[in-house]
């Protein structure tokens, strides 16, 4: 039996089909019709059924007595986490309550989640990882267009005449939109990429730029003046869809192209030739990633590259855009039904008034006015206003940074609650562990990076005793005296569609014989809404708004001590912290160990050969590691991927968060590199 | 020559699922996709109005990934092999790029003294090929003589008159056998259905892409440049895509999947992945990609390894064309190795 279900690992979202035999999954492939993969997978993904059948999957709830975790019945596991949580609300009021939900799981689970978390528990501290990959593209694109997603669609790469890709390592982190690039190019279509490290995309471009971490908006910028003075703006466009034109023309009148091209490392001339080339396309499309927006200005580096696309007027038509990839499954569904502490689904904002009326008459219980903690306050803040976390689907103790302080605080807690597939390194840590049950082993749906919700489908039951989140929020919420009597995900999908309007019209009727809508659907278009902003954008105006954005410096600069920059990224093979592809064989063995990327000249500096052993330290912490001497990365620059706990990356990034969207600064850490 | 209809072939797939034997066939499974698998009943396959399955049929033998062990340390003391399953099969409407595709593993295994999953699979396989009317832009069997209808392998082959009405060509002596035990499903072909079985195959060759660099590509083989591979090394993304889905490759690895309890696992692998040819200490004597991409392209398609099987190893099926995340698949890359074609057609 073949199951059409969407792929777990990355937010492309494509079509694929398990293998049923007696009972377990032995094979996966590809659908050959699907819009989005028409054929193709990447390695992760012809790899799922590996850690579908692992011997380690969580089978049974646990509960700690001491040092040691015993198996308890769901009943025990269940009153025991209602009776907790109850009088830790009672002692020190809801909001000491923290709820993580997981851009892993369903629209479902994440719907019922933060559900839980302000209608059960009554607080708005609900977040998810997204805070810590696209939490400032939400916040950049709603300031400049008023929707915080994907403009465009995966399908019209090919129409774009230039492509302009930045932070993002798509060839290995989105492969099957790399797939769309490098088709569009054969077909004509310009690619540039700018990116500290020369990736694949990279090597077969048509004009590569590489810039130091944390100066994208000196880049950002210099293409703005040049277009500006140069006059290749689309002056109909601005006139007639943006705002506050003048104010960007004013705040670039006295910057300096030769203090950017300094401050980048991008000689002039080549600012001068990428300029003119993402604007005097027809169509230019741009693609962006963890790149742009896991720095402090994150949120500002986001607002700038909409500044390039509404000062050429690349914005509302196929083949255009400012195209953010997501990076997990289901990051823009999480984010699209408000697992975020200053929105209640649909992005309406939680110190809305009329907001919350219209969702305390939905939910019948009062909604917390108060907006909440995010994931980094949540966790800094353990142990002091948190008293209790409730963690569905994440691992923060390898994800998030300065890991020697999380496992501090989160060991502070009065009760940790972990629901996941594996026994992560997060679990050690909890109270009680629930074990829930894979994408496959579920129904629901997912929304992909381009907004295209698709069914998820169950194929196999869950190992053990492990069960669906949803069911576990669901039964939970009941012991807490909150209703959820939900028998399957589909009412919760029609739930979603009656209170969320991007989502009206997407049913599970809907969904049955398609490869998915695109939010908002209109009822008519088969595939939904291929792209944003064509008549109106979604801000107050309807116009899209321009604004003066100012360079601010990573707040840790290379120094005597610290004399390198590290930027953190990922493998193509291995996935964030390794929960499922660790244990498959095969992406294991093809990116094994971490290691740090290093220039030729800096390895020649320090005596370092290609393969040495390698310590890494920063303010934080410091990590052992294998060197990987390449001419890939530019001198003073390093590379470490973030999935090891052997060696992780993030006991060396610091706690600096971007003020606005709080994302943290994971791209730009002083570090000092030191032969073993 | 005999001639069936698509009830006749029904009935006799409810025969054959009757007296216990495992049925494989083309299943749609929506929105255009098809899938070799399994049927429970003979309503359930569809052999025409498609071109291929995505995946090729050689899973059902040579299976993505399965237990061959089971193990358990300490208290549980287990330790077992795991068998595979022996039926009686029937594989209904295989193509013939894919039946050739066996044909090349059976070779294959064929040179081994191994007890594998797939060699015990393979016996007791009834094969009823499907010959292709309608080629697909990727498709190349002509230029790589393995289509687009079947010359050896098959117990019968079914060539399409008109939708729903087949020439059945028996293939082999038990095909024989069983063509007669159901002759009375069949009637025996006139001369009209003959000349009409010409045309219809001289229309479908008039339908492939003409590709004449294929030939010559393979001719040229030895004296590709390493400015080839490397151009092509650039534009691979480590899928895997294009070993997977090939009809004719065999590369697999064994893990054992969890420490004191868990299964020793048989999987495909790729000689794309920079781990496969990684020895210890990190030496690998094709450390690049452009080295990987030469090593599959030769494998497939070069003398050392050709000769062994009297033909080349590709069968022209065009899938790793289109699954390529990248772009440095086999027709392009016999299109680069053409271009310093010196020798005769």
């Amino acid at each position: 039996m073949d199951v059409l279900t969407v792929c777990p690992y990355c937010g492309v979202g494509c079509g694929i089909y398990l293998r049923v035999r007696e009972g377990r999954v032995d094979a996966v492939f590809p659908s050959l019709n699907h819009p989005v993969n028409r054929g193709s997978l990447c390695a992760k993904g012809w790899s799922v059924p590996f850690f579908l059948n692992h011997p380690q999957r969580a089978r049974h709830p646990l509960i700690r007595k001491g040092n040691r975790f015993i198996r308890a019945s769901w009943d025990e596991a269940l009153d025991f986490v209602a009776e907790k949580l109850s009088e830790i609300k009672e002692k020190h009021g809801p909001d000491a309550i923290g709820v993580l939900g997981s851009a892993k799981c369903t629209n479902e689970d994440n719907y019922l989640i933060q559900k839980f978390a302000r209608a059960t528990i009554g607080t708005n501290n609900v977040d998810h990882c997204a805070r810590l990959c696209h939490a400032s593209t939400v916040a950049g694109l709603i300031k400049a267009f008023g929707a915080g997603a994907m403009t465009n669609s995966i399908e019209e790469f090919p129409e774009a005449d230039v492509i302009l890709i930045t932070g993002s390592d798509t060839a290995n982190q989105h492969p099957v939109i790399a797939k769309w690039i490098v088709r569009a190019r054969k077909g004509g279509t310009k690619v540039m990429v700018v990116d500290p490290r020369r990736t694949p995309l990279a090597r077969i471009a048509d004009l590569y730029l590489q810039h130091r971490p944390g100066t994208d908006i000196a880049w950002i910028n210099a293409f703005l003046k040049i277009i500006i003075e140069e006059e290749l703006y689309d002056k109909k466009f601005i006139e007639e869809r943006t705002e506050n034109f003048e104010e960007l023309a004013d705040s670039l009148r006295d910057f300096s192209l030769d203090w950017a091209s300094g401050v980048t490392g991008i000689p002039l001339p080549l600012l001068r030739e990428g300029a003119r080339l993402y604007a005097k396309a027809e169509r230019a499309s741009i693609v962006y990633a963890m790149g742009i927006t896991q720095h402090v200005s994150g949120t500002y580096n986001v607002v700038s590259l909409a500044n390039l696309a509404l000062l050429t007027g690349n914005v509302g038509k196929r083949g255009t855009g400012v195209n953010p990839l997501r990076g997990q499954n289901n990051v823009q569904g999480a984010s699209d039904l408000a697992v975020l502490p200053d929105v209640l689904p649909c992005y309406q904002k939680v110190d809305d008034l009329d907001v919350r009326k219209r969702y305390s008459e939905l939910w019948g219980v009062e909604i917390p006015s108060n907006p909440g903690l995010t994931v980094t306050e949540m966790i800094h803040s353990s142990g002091e206003k948190i008293r209790a976390m409730y963690i569905m689907g994440e691992n923060p103790l390898l994800s998030d940074p300065d890991i020697n302080t999380v496992k501090r605080k989160l060991g502070e807690l009065d009760l940790l609650v972990v629901q996941d597939i594996f026994f992560s390194e997060t679990a050690e840590l909890a109270h009680v562990f629930l074990p829930a049950a894979s994408f496959a082993e579920k129904d629901g749906t997912f929304t992909n990076t381009e907004r295209r919700v698709q069914r998820v489908r169950k194929a196999i039951e869950p190992p053990g005793e492990a069960r669906a989140d949803w069911r576990i929020i669901a039964d939970l919420s009941n012991r807490l005296g909150y209703p959820m009597n939900y028998t399957h995900p589909c009412e919760i999908l029609d739930e979603i569609q009656r209170v969320c309007r991007i989502y009206a019209g997407i049913t599970c009727d809907l969904l049955e014989n398609s490869f998915g809508v695109r939010w908002p659907y209109d009822g008519k278009s088969k595939e939904g809404t291929s792209y944003l902003h064509g008549e109106r954008f979604k801000t107050k105006s309807g116009r899209g708004i321009f604004h003066a954005v100012d360079y601010l410096p990573p707040p840790e600069e290379p120094d005597e001590t610290y004399p390198f920059i590290m930027t953190t990224g990922r493998s193509g093979f291995q996935w964030h912290t390794g929960t499922m592809t660790r244990r498959t064989p095969n992406l294991e063995r093809e990116a094994p160990e971490a290691y740090v990327e290093i220039n030729p000249k800096d390895a020649d500096s320090l005596g370092i050969k290609d393969g040495d052993r390698v310590r890494v330290s920063s303010r934080r912490g410091e990590i052992e590691l294998k060197a990987r001497v390449t001419g890939g990365i530019m001198p003073g620059v390093v590379f470490i991927p973030f999935h090891y706990k052997e060696a992780a990356a993030n006991l060396l990034t610091g706690h600096f968060l971007d003020p606005i969207s709080k994302i943290p600064e994971l791209k730009v850490t002083a570090v000092r590199v030191e032969k073993c | 020559m005999l001639k069936i209809n698509v009830q006749a072939l029904r009935k006799i797939t409810g025969a054959f699922l009757e007296e216990g034997k495992t049925v494989y066939a083309p299943r749609h499974l929506g929105m255009g996709d098809f899938a070799f698998d399994r049927i429970e009943n003979p309503d359930e396959f569809q052999i025409e109005g498609f071109v291929n399955t995505l995946l090729p049929p050689k899973e059902i033998f040579f299976r993505q990934m399965e237990t061959i062990g089971r193990f358990g340390w300490k208290e549980e003391g287990l330790c077992e092999d795991v068998e595979p399953e022996i039926e009686d099969k029937v594989l209904l409407g295989i193509r013939p790029c894919d039946l050739e595709g066996l044909l090349l593993i059976d070779a294959f295994y064929d040179r081994v003294d191994a007890d594998m999953p797939y060699k015990r699979r393979r016996k007791k396989t009834f094969i009823i090929a499907y010959a292709c009317p309608e080629p697909a832009d990727i498709c190349f069997c002509v230029e790589t003589d393995s289509g687009p209808w079947a010359k050896r392998g098959f117990d019968w082959q079914l060539h399409g008159l008109e939708e729903g009405i087949y020439l059945l060509e028996v293939g082999s002596e038990k095909g024989r056998e069983l063509a007669d035990r159901f002759a009375d499903l069949m009637e025996k072909a006139h001369d009209g259905d003959l000349e009409l079985l010409e045309a219809k195959r001289k229309e479908t060759l008039g339908k492939f892409k003409k590709r004449p660099y294929i030939k010559r590509g393979i001719g040229n083989i030895k004296k590709v440049g390493e400015e080839v591979y490397r151009y092509l090394g650039d534009r691979c993304f480590r899928c895997g895509g294009c070993n997977y889905l090939c009809p004719t490759c065999t590369c697999y690895n064994v893990a054992d999947i969890g420490t004191r309890r868990g299964e020793r696992v048989l999987f495909w692998d790729s000689c794309q992945f920079e781990g496969y040819s990684r020895l210890a200490g990190d030496l690998n004597l094709r450390p690049d990609q452009g080295s990987r991409l030469k090593f599959r392209f030769e494998c497939k398609l070069a003398e050392w390894n050709t000769e062994t099987y009297g033909r080349i190893r590709c069968t022209g099926c065009g899938r790793c064309i289109y699954t390529c995340i990248g772009d440095a698949d086999i027709d392009l890359f016999l299109k680069k190795a053409s271009e310093t074609w010196k020798g005769t057609e």
